[in-house]
């Protein structure tokens, strides 16, 4: 047969087409005209945008408290990706065994993920009550000090950091579920024909062989954490003292609060930029090491 | 070719997850009290926090939590069939639960009422969401023909509203209490309609008030006797040597309770020619340090504990609260013990600043505005001013209203309804500028650190002045 990379071309584009006209509509030409806006003065409810070039962006890094949203953002990042991914690992391994019941402890551990994030805020808003929640009669019980969870600047964000994990632990669960079951067994049982004991299963076949499932979930969860909103709407406004104000709630006090949407455009870039360089730098730092099947 | 897939997977990864701004995945609005399904009641659009579809499309190339929560407020397929003949406006409105209901009863009937007009109502969610919307409804050119909106004079510089001072007749503007044109009102002039106002009231627990041995007849009146009350009323129930019944708390809106104890104090929110804030004067000052003694000196108030606020005083857990007037409804069903209201306590003066949400009109065909115009009318007349109070506790704005036989009845029935409209004198303004939302911002981080124990009152109050300032003389 003859190569026709005309008509292949044609082809191809014409299945891309439907989604690269809802794409470039609802996201490509929303981004571009962000960073544009981003280089304007827009008080939306004073009249048309003066442009300003990259005033924004000074005045931007100049802000204690965009520096101090970053700063949440990234305690947030570190303190929940790690913690939850171990989590979910070891939960997952749990889970990846003959059990009675099985499918009703997966469908439990993945609820939370499925549920409405606003709904879970509202719960948890209650769970972090500091005289009558559950969090302190728990920490009551086992005969601990109560906290004051989202009243006070030292443990609001902690907080928040417990319920992204417990929140995000199904989807994780669910993936490193996946991974564990695309080992093949062959390489069990020759392991433990070599005379392997469990520990050396789990350090030589099993993390290495889910290198790919972890660098995944890795790479989504830092940029689900560094979007981080819901919650923080709900259950803190950003407080106390904007010490649980991500950037994303930042970015939307500046748009939609105070109607500066230029200002918020630069913000978005920059959150942007950092999202894209992170990743980069995870393909960068860890692809290589990822070991895939061949 | 590895690294190439490498990459192209992670471009991938970027534009489905960063880029996905689509309508559907916009944070939306969120139900931050947990007790009240009632819409916000705070002096400013900002207040309640939320996010829409619409404006995150332009403005926010990510998307903030892609949760599987549905857009709340999309628009709702009018269920009126277009009568030809009518002249037919879009009216965008903002409220839920009963007051959502009492406002489409209103329009059901306006449309019944005449055969000129047909208003298509449309929810749009909270202030915030409305605000938004009618934001992004500015740059698209889609607005509606009149729209219900919180600090509806902020838009009064945006260039499409119809100025009601060019409308309003000089009998419905002396029949309509001054703090509420005031309210209305932006650098003099009278911008937007009042509709649907509020006033902050004190809620009492007169169930805990008997128990504590104080007098539910006779709530506290000035802030010496708030501390007195409050003190009496929390309480150590389990004992475990902390206070689980506290006496005094308000709900999140603290700047709205703030803004009136700097006023109560003999102070003011805005210099006279409206050009900066001065609440850092020594009588805002006296206001955060008498909130911040309730909490850290008095120990009556739990710290930066008023998300919860609302749902305490209706769990008994709490003697006093600080809430919108439209609330009372709400809190009278869900209370299992006696509710009672009061005006806010008075310090050099008494002063109950209005809150609540307006009428705006926008500029379109001339049968279209004059059509909302007649629309506003009506829904402001003195029986539907009456009629929207007693089913949703926003006052009435007419003093005409005196004359209407249902407030008589309504007002003889219910000692609350009588305690509000007892306080109608006291209805003031907190002066409207375009950067209210984000002063509002500013004095609940001030009250932030002080109810952490904070004692700079003076520097908090400078920080949260200063900024407004410079945000107001940059722009």
């Amino acid at each position: 047969m003859k190569p026709r990379p005309w008509r292949d071309a044609v082809q191809g584009l014409a299945f891309l087409l439907p989604s690269l006209v809802i794409l470039s509509l609802f996201t490509y030409y929303p981004v571009l005209n962000a960073a544009w806006l981003s280089l304007f003065r827009w008080r939306i409810m004073r009249g048309e945008p003066s442009f300003i070039g990259l005033a924004n962006y000074g005045t931007l890094f100049e802000s204690a408290d965009f520096w101090q949203a970053i700063g949440n953002t990234i305690v947030f990042t570190v303190g929940s990706i790690p913690p939850g991914m171990a989590l979910a690992l070891f939960v997952a391994l749990l889970l990846n065994r003959p059990l009675r019941g099985l499918p009703l402890f997966r469908a439990a551990f993945f609820i939370p993920t499925i549920t409405s994030l606003v709904a879970v805020s509202v719960v948890w808003q209650w769970i972090y009550h500091p005289d009558v929640g559950l969090a302190n009669a728990v920490l009551n019980a086992l005969g601990l000090e109560s906290v004051r969870w989202l009243n006070e600047p030292r443990s609001a964000m902690p907080a928040l950091i417990i319920l992204g994990i417990w929140r995000g632990l199904g989807y994780n669960v669910i993936i490193y579920l996946a991974g564990l079951q695309d080992i093949p067994a062959h390489l069990y049982e020759a392991a433990r024909i070599d005379g392997a004991n469990r520990w050396q299963l789990l350090r030589y076949i099993t993390w290495p062989l889910l290198a790919p499932t972890s660098f995944f979930i890795l790479i989504i969860a830092v940029i689900n954490s560094f979007q981080s909103f819901t919650q923080v709407h709900v259950m803190t406004q950003g407080g106390p003292v904007g010490s649980t104000t991500v950037i994303v709630y930042y970015l939307y006090q500046q748009a939609f609060q105070q109607f500066n949407m230029g200002y918020g455009s630069a913000i978005a870039m920059v959150l942007f930029a950092i999202i894209l360089v992170l990743t980069v730098i995870q393909f960068r730092l860890l692809g290589g090491k990822v070991q895939y099947q061949v | 070719m590895k690294r190439i897939a490498l990459f192209a997977s992670l471009a991938l990864l970027l534009l489905t997850a960063c880029g996905g701004a689509t309508p559907t995945a916009a944070p939306t609005a969120a139900p931050t009290k947990p007790a009240a399904p009632a819409a916000t009641t705070a002096p400013a659009a900002t207040t309640a926090p939320a996010a829409t579809a619409a404006t995150a499309a332009t403005a926010a190339p990510t998307k903030p939590a892609a949760t599987a929560v549905p857009p709340t407020a999309t628009a709702v397929p009018p269920t009126i069939t277009p009568a030809p003949g009518r002249t037919r406006i879009t009216f965008w409105y903002s409220q839920s639960g009963t007051q959502g209901k009492a406002i489409e009863a209103m329009v059901e009937q306006y449309n019944q009422s005449q055969s000129a007009n047909q208003v298509v109502a449309i929810y749009q969610g909270s202030y915030a969401d409305i605000a938004q919307k009618l934001t992004a409804a500015v740059a698209a050119k889609t607005l509606p023909d009149i729209a219900q909106m919180g600090g509806a004079p902020t838009m009064a510089e945006s260039g499409v509203i119809v100025p009601v001072a060019d409308l309003v007749s000089a009998a419905d503007k002396s029949d309509i209490y001054p703090g509420f044109w005031d309210y209305n009102s932006f650098n003099g002039k009278i911008v937007s309609m009042p509709f649907n106002n509020s006033l902050p009231l004190l809620y009492i627990n007169k169930d805990l008030f008997k128990a504590a041995g104080l007098d539910p007849d006779k709530p506290p009146k000035t802030w010496d006797e708030l501390v007195a009350a409050a003190k009496a009323l929390t309480k150590d129930t389990n004992g475990d040597g902390k206070p689980d019944q506290w006496g005094f708390n308000t709900h999140t809106d603290t700047h709205w309770y703030f803004a009136a104890m700097v006023m109560q104090a003999g102070g003011k929110i805005l210099s006279d020619d409206g050009k900066k804030v001065v609440y850092n004067g020594p009588e805002g000052v006296a206001a955060l340090k008498f909130w911040g003694e309730l909490v850290n000196t008095h120990k009556v108030m739990p710290s930066n504990q008023h998300g919860t606020a609302s749902a305490d005083f209706v769990a008994g857990k709490l003697g006093m609260l600080m809430r919108s007037s439209s609330n009372l409804p709400t809190i009278e069903k869900d209370a299992k013990f006696a509710v009672g209201v009061a005006p806010l306590p008075c310090q050099k003066a008494c002063s109950s600043p209005i809150g609540g949400a307006s009428l705006l009109l926008f500029k379109g065909a001339a049968d279209k505005q004059k059509a909302a115009w007649d629309f506003a009318q009506w829904m402001t007349s003195p029986a539907n001013s009456v009629d929207l109070f007693i089913k949703t506790g926003y006052v009435p704005i007419r003093k005409s209203v005196s004359n209407e036989a249902a407030l008589k009845d309504y007002v003889a029935k219910s000692p609350n309804a009588a305690a509000l409209i007892a306080g109608m004198p006291n209805a003031s303004s907190i002066p409207i500028f375009a950067e209210l939302g984000n002063n509002d911002e500013q004095m609940r981080k001030a009250i932030e650190k002080i109810e952490l124990g904070g004692t700079d009152y003076q520097g908090a109050l400078n920080t949260a002045a200063e900024t407004i300032n410079k945000a107001m003389s940059g722009q």
